[in-house]
């Protein structure tokens, strides 16, 4: 160890005194929890979340149940949100309806994450033909509006929970690596890139340790917007007839059930319908609140 | 201090910026005086604020989260009681600045004749032709080739040479009488370099104009400026004439920072210990005490700011171990 | 062969040529039939001799081609044509684990502190990995050479664990250069890398860079245009001009006693203390704009802006050629401009 010489060593309270600056992480959450809206959306996706998961233990019910002698009951004591034409306890089936939603939500944007991303890293990392195949795929994908990309999967595969699942990962796949690409692209540019792979690493940990983590925060962000559209579209096709199929609890499948009541027994449409709103919605501050806070800071520089 | 009619005035600036950490100092009670068609030198490290005086002086900086005391008179004026009416009177006509950097400072969309002729149109009241006329002559006295052509080219077909010219010219076209050049030549090569500096001094003595220059190197101050100005963590400290000031340095900070310039023949440098003070930092009494080498700094340095002093021959120091006597 | 004499070559570049094609201009008259694509001659023909343990500097102007020869001493690129001989061995035509090994000779500092670091990675991070990749020491050992090699380059190793964004840019620039002398290369590249940062700063890092060249025999190319800099750190200087070293020498000779115009009126331009050089005036004795080496004129390639030329500088380029004891120009008439 070489004697270090005066004139070349920073002091030790220059270098620990930087430490009272805030950390990066804790500046993000202070930006975060200062959005009302972002913490409200964060609020109803725990609960989207914990509402899917312990669905057995919350519903009073079991949601497939018919009893026909209790059909058309309005909210009561016994059925808080009442009960459809079949006689069966709406509480409990949107408590499986929202599982539901959130199955396919985040089954099929963690798919379309995965796929996607890795396309990008690849296109935007190696260029060439490797990137003019990949995007002209993408470019293809996105060339149509999601909602009808879904259906052309639907009717093609056929019906049911898994095809859904599958039809609205490819849905989603051109989007994530689309950004994915653009940022790895900006990227490329940067020294520290290339400084590793003139050290000698290898191309796949260049990616892996140099360019996923600063891609990540946009990418974050893309997933929490796009479950919210991923619900949206998986309630449409089930409306449509299209998605999964009947008797699931699913929300878009109850609100086309109860469309033919809607005078009559306004809530079998209705509860699920204000369900999906108030998700999407939270899911959409939520996303916002996220992307604001991941924002670079501004600083004044003098 | 100036021997010529002090243009402008510049007393106890202070700006204080609110950050979401409370508020904090970034310029601390400056004062100096330009006189006429004089060259001014203001030296300082990056984050000692010189950018912030610039902007000051200019009336550029955002008045919530920004706080700015003090005063700044231009020709007896005080800008900082201005409106923002009679400041946009000012500014362009009587002083101007060139920033940095060329490429930000011209719109990329707009034709470089249309650029330069928009003050004069605005403060001169010139039509639209006799102001392209002007720029042209003005082209050529900057030393633009084919300046009829290239008054209707964009920012994009110049090289950066020629982007500072015309940054140049923009500055120069009311005739202003104070001038502020913000690092005006960092972004170019040193013949290019040359050639500009070259042509920002015979234009300034052709029109009297004074100049505030804004630099990070010690010996382009030495060759352009008359005076210079040394800036440390938002305060001077020190000024005077150019070669008073760099040949017999009083403040040790300005030591240091001679001791700091690579020369011909010598392997190792003395450098300053340590870094500038982030604006959290800042001592009550002197800014640079953390890095200051004098053996006989003390307790009055750290609680108590030391005031700019004359030392004889316009050379000013703030330091409380220099000077004749010292305060208890 | 060019050389500036003394101990071991470490490394020698045989007519080092890299050109580059830049697509012609798109305009609609040739949509149909596109000219050729234009050749920028970025090197054009550099030999050059690297000794082990000490500093050349490369200096020009924007266009000379001085990045490009640390880009293709890095390997980042390959050359046209010409060789790259490291310690006798060619480097151009390496590939695979041959030029793995290489990587570990050669490394190099860039010019922005901030973006030649991940900023998600920790100071420990960015120090460990070059020790990972080339399974430097035993993996239980590498957090006491990154300790080791923090403190070398004047790092408290307590900073270790925090992120690159937090310290000055005099701080990261050690960091920076840690990295680089992990794995024990002889070869640093310093591409312009104080010139982004602050007098007092700047000494404190050309110190250290001298300090680490006397410990552990380093040896630096460093491309800069700062002049100040370069006389001050290097042994011997190479000034390049539109992709040729149009003068070569040590730096007494080149700052002292330059030969070339060119280099003549670079030192016009170049600002010194007035302690240092009491006659010096900054001068502007260059007129015009700095070419671009797209299209080069015939003869000597100085010749446009020249002070002194001749009518045979329009007919061949003139050679390097040694003109005092190593020192050499590329001009007919050394010397003569002032």
């Amino acid at each position: 160890m070489a004697a270090v010489r005066a004139g070349t060593i920073d002091t030790i309270e220059d270098a620990v005194g930087r430490a009272a600056s805030f950390s990066q992480r804790r500046a993000m959450w202070l930006r975060f929890t200062a959005n009302k809206g972002a913490v409200v959306g964060l609020g109803i996706f725990i609960l989207f979340i914990l509402v899917s998961l312990f669905a057995p233990w919350l519903a009073p019910y079991d949601p497939l149940k018919q009893d026909y002698q209790a059909a058309f009951q309005s909210p009561s004591w016994q059925h808080w949100l009442g009960t459809d034409s079949f006689g069966r306890d709406m509480l409990s089936r949107v408590i499986y309806g929202n599982r539901i939603s959130f199955i396919v939500g985040f089954s099929s944007i963690t798919i379309a994450m995965v796929v996607g991303v890795a396309m990008g890293l690849a296109a935007g990392y190696y260029g060439g033909l490797i990137e003019a195949i990949l995007m002209r795929i993408v470019d293809g994908l996105l060339s149509f509006t999601p909602l009808v990309l879904a259906i052309i999967f639907m009717v093609a595969l056929g019906f049911g929970l898994q095809n859904v699942i599958f039809a609205l990962a490819v849905t989603f796949i051109g989007m994530f690596a689309r950004v994915t690409r653009g940022d790895t692209l900006n990227l490329m540019g940067e020294p520290f890139v290339e400084a590793a792979q003139l050290l000698g690493v290898s191309h796949l940990a260049v990616i892996r340790r140099h360019i996923f983590p600063n891609v990540l925060s946009p990418i974050i962000v893309q997933f929490g917007l796009n479950i919210a559209v991923a619900i949206l579209l998986e309630s449409g096709l089930s409306f449509l007839g299209l998605g999964v199929t009947p008797p699931t609890p699913d929300l878009g499948l109850m609100i086309a059930e109860g469309r033919g009541f809607i005078v009559m027994a306004p809530w079998i449409s209705g509860f699920p319908g204000l369900n999906l709103v108030i998700v999407i919605v939270g899911l959409n501050l939520f996303g916002d609140g996220l992307r604001d806070a991941l924002d670079p800071k501004s600083q004044i520089s003098a | 201090m100036a021997d010529r009619p002090a243009v402008l005035s510049v007393q106890d600036l202070t700006v204080d910026f609110e950050t979401s950490q409370g508020t904090v100092n970034v310029l601390d009670h400056v004062s100096f005086e330009l006189g006429e068609g004089e060259m001014l030198g203001l030296l300082g490290e990056s984050g000692a604020g010189k950018s912030v005086l610039a902007d000051a002086i200019l009336r550029l900086i955002p008045e919530p989260p920004g706080k700015i005391a003090g005063k700044v008179l231009l020709y007896g004026t005080d800008l900082l009681q201005l409106t923002e009416a009679e400041l946009s009177q000012i500014r362009g006509k009587q002083i101007a600045m060139i920033f940095q950097d060329p490429t930000s400072a011209l719109n990329p969309v707009f034709r470089v004749g249309h650029q330069v002729a928009e003050p004069m149109e605005i403060h001169l009241n010139l039509g639209r032709r006799s102001a392209l006329q002007r720029v042209v002559d003005i082209f050529r006295r900057v030393g633009i080739p084919s300046p009829e052509s290239r008054v209707a080219n964009y920012p994009h077909q110049f090289s950066g040479g020629m982007r500072q010219r015309v940054v140049i010219s923009m500055g120069i076209t009311c005739h202003p009488k104070v001038l502020v050049a913000d690092e005006p030549t960092c972004s170019l090569d040193v013949t290019i370099q040359a050639q500009i500096l070259e042509l920002i001094r015979k234009l300034v003595t052709e029109l009297q104009t004074a100049v505030l220059f804004i630099f990070n190197d010690l010996a382009l101050i030495s060759h352009l400026c008359q005076r210079v100005l040394i800036m440390y963590a938002g305060q001077i400290v020190e000024d005077g004439p150019v070669d008073v000031v760099f040949e017999t340095p009083r403040h040790p900070y300005t030591q240091g920072l001679i001791r700091s310039v690579p020369r011909l023949g010598v392997r190792r440098l003395e450098p300053i210990p340590g870094h500038l003070p982030s604006v959290h930092e800042y001592l009550p009494g002197c800014r640079f005490y953390p890095r200051c080498p004098l053996p006989d700094k003390d307790a009055t340095c750290i609680s108590t700011r030391p005031p700019l002093e004359l030392l004889g021959v316009g050379q000013r120091v703030a330091c409380w171990k220099v000077r004749p006597t010292h305060a208890q | 062969m060019p050389s500036s004499g003394g101990n071991g070559v470490l490394c020698r570049l045989m007519d080092l040529k890299k050109y580059f094609l830049v697509p012609a201009p798109f305009s609609l008259r040739n949509v149909v039939t596109p000219p050729p694509p234009r050749v920028v001659k970025a090197v054009d023909g550099v030999t050059l001799d690297i000794v082990r343990g000490k500093t050349i500097g490369l200096v020009g102007e924007s266009g000379c081609g001085k990045t490009t020869i640390g880009r293709l001493m890095m390997r980042a690129i390959t050359p046209t044509s010409g060789q790259i001989l490291f310690e006798g061995k060619d480097v151009a035509p390496m590939e695979g684990g041959e030029l793995f090994q290489y990587r570990r000779q050669a490394q190099i500092v860039y010019q922005d502190p901030f973006t030649s670091l991940n900023p998600r990675m920790t100071v420990r991070r960015i120090i460990r990995e070059p020790l990972d990749v080339h399974t430097i020491g035993a993996r239980e050992e590498r957090d006491d050479r990154v300790v080791e090699l923090m403190r070398r380059v004047g790092l408290d190793p307590r900073i270790a664990d925090r992120y690159p964004h937090e310290f000055s840019s005099g701080q990261v620039k050690r960091v920076a250069i840690a990295r680089a002398i992990a794995v024990g290369p002889k070869l640093l590249v310093a591409d312009e890398a104080v010139s982004a940062l602050d007098v007092s700063v700047k000494a404190q890092i050309l110190n250290l860079l001298a300090d680490l060249q006397d410990d552990l025999g380093l040896t630096y190319l460093l491309i800069s245009h700062d002049l100040g800099v370069v006389q001050h750190i290097c042994h011997t200087v190479a000034v390049m001009y539109l992709g040729k070293i149009v003068e070569l020498g040590s730096a007494e000779q080149i700052f002292k006693r330059p030969l070339h115009p060119y280099t003549v009126a670079l030192l016009q331009s170049f600002p010194r203390m007035k302690s240092e050089a009491p006659e010096f005036r900054l001068r502007a004795t260059l007129e015009g704009e700095i070419p671009s080496p797209i299209n080069l004129p015939s003869g000597c390639r100085f010749h446009p802006r020249c002070t002194i030329k001749r009518p045979q500088c329009l007919d061949a380029e003139p050679a390097l050629l040694e003109v005092a004891s190593g020192h050499h120009a590329a001009c007919y008439f050394p010397g003569e401009a002032t």
